[in-house]
């Protein structure tokens, strides 16, 4: 006897997918027979949620994995079906004995395989019992992610730490003046500005009027030095500042290379007056 | 520092400590600050929480990752959205959440372990977590190769807004002993 299954509705790993995780409960719990089952109506119906959902938001890895859970299932049913002893080297069928009344699909008694199909057939049942308790574990985390998704922190710009102690919370408010917590890392938003201020400076190059591009010899251990040495004099400066307006585009470079270098080993702070304000910095 | 205060004292050094703080305080340090014991500390620290739930105001102090943070309320989120100009990020995709899920309860794992448990590659997703602090490489695997394996990390306690990982809910393990989150 066919299971009777549910109609399709919307989703792709919606009601095709409930109904998988649904059966593999009651596969666990032996209220259904694998025999029964029968899979190519669970991938039809899988398969028609897709092409309903072709053009709109389709997830293709939830659908993927329904497929692939859908082929162990097979397996599943193929191990039972098959006769313990059947061949093993491809194209050898000459040894391969039918149970009596081998059933056809849903139907007929099935071979309780033993030994080691049987065991082979209890693994991958308990591989997809696996699949479906971490897919319900998702399905928590999901929930609390809907929750917290919502929930807005002080944090500031600095992103998580090198031990991840220090960080925002992905959906943090951003508050300015924390731009840089001296812990060496930037936050994302933070590195948008300095490049942005970065590229303002490029832009503002005079180099661009010159038609030759004279060899430089420059480190950027040096320019550290001399940024520095710039920091120190001035106490707190901005980040345009520390370019000299004379400067070559290779020279921007190494001093943009310097100061990120600086913030990284925490020798340098980088802090913000306002949101998208000028870019501060001073000595760690 | 003072560490003579009264118990009023200590209370709104508590409440501005953790105002202040950009991430999850510690109850420890808090205590440290006051000068008062851990344990007072820390019934100080839920009575400002109780306060804070029992007036309905629109901040409230949570317990997460090990700490304690000030935090709006959920259900006040449409609001904040309207000035707040940093779009909210995605949530994550249904791969990247069992992923997550397979790693919170397995963890250290190596991604061949993952694979074989969900039956896909998760190559692409494991990069996804990566990239936005959820898990972390925590070793090695002695074995063949030595695979790198993973864990979650504390922003992963703070995203789906836990203490630790003992707020994972029990696994439901039909017919064999239920699998407990390993600590960490």
């Amino acid at each position: 006897m066919l299971m009777n299954l549910r109609k399709p509705q919307r989703g792709t790993g919606g009601v095709a997918g409930s109904e998988l995780m649904d059966l593999l409960s009651r596969l666990e719990a032996r209220e259904v027979d694998i025999l029964e089952v029968s899979i190519s109506d669970i991938a039809g119906r899988i398969l028609d949620q897709a092409a309903i959902q072709l053009g709109h938001d389709i997830d293709i890895d939830s659908l993927s994995e329904l497929l692939v859970t859908l082929s162990e299932l097979m397996q599943l049913k193929v191990r039972k079906l098959l006769p313990p002893d059947a061949p093993t080297a491809p194209g050898d069928v000459s040894s391969i004995v039918l149970p009596q009344n081998c059933p056809e699909e849903g139907t007929g008694t099935y071979v309780d395989v033993d030994g080691e199909d049987g065991d082979h057939s209890e693994e991958l049942l308990d591989r997809l019992m696996q699949y479906r308790v971490f897919k319900d574990a998702a399905a928590e985390l999901e929930r609390r992610e809907e929750i917290w998704r919502n929930v807005y922190t002080r944090a500031g710009l600095a992103g998580p730490g090198p031990a991840g102690s220090e960080g925002m919370h992905p959906r943090a408010y951003p508050q300015a003046p924390d731009a840089g917590k001296g812990d060496g890392v930037l936050s994302k938003d933070v590195l948008l500005q300095l490049l942005d201020e970065l590229r303002e400076v490029l832009d503002a190059d005079p180099e661009e009027a010159l038609r030759h591009i004279p060899f430089e010899d420059m480190s950027i251990e040096d320019k550290m030095e001399e940024v520095m040495a710039q920091v120190e004099k001035k106490g707190v400066t901005t980040f345009r500042d520390l370019f000299s307006p004379y400067s070559t585009r290779l020279e921007i470079i190494a001093t943009f290379l310097a100061i990120l270098e600086l913030i990284r080993l925490m020798k340098l702070n980088v802090s913000q007056e306002e949101r998208f304000g000028k870019i501060i910095i001073s000595k760690a | 520092m003072c560490v003579n205060m009264d118990v009023d004292e200590a209370r709104r050094v508590i409440e501005a400590l953790i105002f202040a703080s950009t991430r999850p305080i510690r109850a420890e340090e808090i205590a440290q600050v006051i000068g008062f014991d851990a344990e007072t500390t820390t019934a100080l620290i839920h009575q400002l929480k109780s306060e804070y739930d029992s007036m309905r105001r629109g901040i409230q102090v949570i317990e997460v990752a090990g700490g304690y943070q000030m935090a709006t309320r959920p259900e006040l989120a449409p609001y904040i959205e309207k000035v707040e100009r940093t779009p909210k990020g995605q949530g994550l995709s249904r791969a990247a959440l069992e992923t997550l899920a397979v790693i919170a309860y397995k963890q250290p794992i190596t991604r061949g372990e993952i694979e074989a448990l969900r039956g896909v590659r998760v190559d692409a997703v494991l990069a996804t977590l990566l990239e936005r602090g959820l898990i972390r490489e925590v070793g090695r695997k002695e074995t063949l190769g030595r695979p790198i394996l993973y864990g979650t990390t504390p922003e992963f306690l703070r995203y789906f807004g836990m203490k630790s990982l003992s707020e994972l809910p029990e696994l439901k393990m039909p017919g064999r002993s239920n699998t407990q989150p390993q600590s960490g």
